[in-house]
């Protein structure tokens, strides 16, 4: 879910495009490899850019032409994810929710497995099925945010 | 004074015994002691010492002080505040609805696991 899409907006397009091709996660992964990792390493912007997004998604066995097509339809979904984090307070990336519970920020990899471990030894112990289990004790018991109008002045 | 006697009808004589009476219970009021003439200081505050000026000035010292102090409570509470206004709160399960993002591709693993991880990320 994507919290800031401004600075690369291209790329979450493409991102939300590449997944009606049951291509998200070669393009996320791509973009992270060859696309940001290259512009840390160079301190070039252009690696960010829309040639870069294309370039990455070829890489990625892509439809290009496709992809473009599909780029703008992508808008609403993408603000849609942005509405979504924000009701949850997010506003900052890395950040997690496991299985609903608030990870902000990167934090070391064992520690990351700690909170999965507990996670899954809580879910198998309510015998709820896998397919079953978010939507039912996550989604289901959690806490459901709303956006809070702002106040009339 | 007797039902349809007015004040005109009172003999010269009686209004001055009445004026003298009224005169000599306001003399006796104004010389009687009262409880509140022995208290010299300014109350809760101890001796009221100084002229006016730095009276005043001491007072708005306190003032300044107690106001101050609420200011910098009032902002501790309003920084907690929107600290749990403005972040998700560890320890809280939240229930982030998934399904656009599952419906969309956006997602990677088994529809089956236990453990579903949202990552809320960026491209930069």
């Amino acid at each position: 879910m994507v919290v800031h899409p401004q600075q690369v907006a291209q790329a979450h397009l493409a991102a939300c495009a590449a997944a009606k091709q049951g291509k998200f996660v070669d393009f996320y992964n791509g973009w992270w490899d060859k696309a940001y990792k290259e512009y840390q390493d160079k301190r070039d912007p252009s690696f960010l850019s829309e040639d870069s997004v294309y370039r990455v998604a070829g890489e990625a066995g892509i439809d290009v032409a496709r992809l473009k097509n599909d780029m703008p339809s992508c808008q609403q979904f993408v603000q849609a994810d942005e509405e979504e984090l924000r009701k949850f307070k997010v506003n900052g990336t890395p950040a997690f929710f496991i299985n609903g519970e608030f990870i902000g920020g990167g934090i070391p990899k064992e520690a990351f497995k700690q909170y999965i471990d507990k996670k899954l030894q809580i879910a198998q112990s309510s015998g709820v099925s896998g397919a079953e289990y978010y939507e039912k004790e996550i989604r289901g018991k959690g806490e459901k945010m709303v956006t809070r109008r702002p106040r009339q002045q | 004074m007797p039902p349809g006697e007015s004040l005109c009808n009172i003999p010269t004589m009686k209004l001055a015994w009445i004026a003298a009476a009224l005169l000599a219970t306001t003399l006796g009021c104004e010389k009687a002691p009262s409880k509140l003439d022995k208290i010299t200081s300014s109350g809760a505050g101890g001796a009221a010492s100084g002229d006016l000026e730095a009276r005043v000035a001491r007072l708005e010292r306190k003032l300044a002080k107690v106001d101050k102090d609420a200011l910098d409570f009032l902002a501790a509470a309003y920084e907690q505040r929107v600290e749990q206004e403005t972040k998700a709160q560890p320890g809280v399960v939240y229930g982030v609805d998934i399904q656009p993002d599952v419906q969309a591709g956006q997602v990677e693993g088994s529809p089956e696991a236990l453990v579903t991880i949202v990552e809320a990320w960026d491209f930069a």
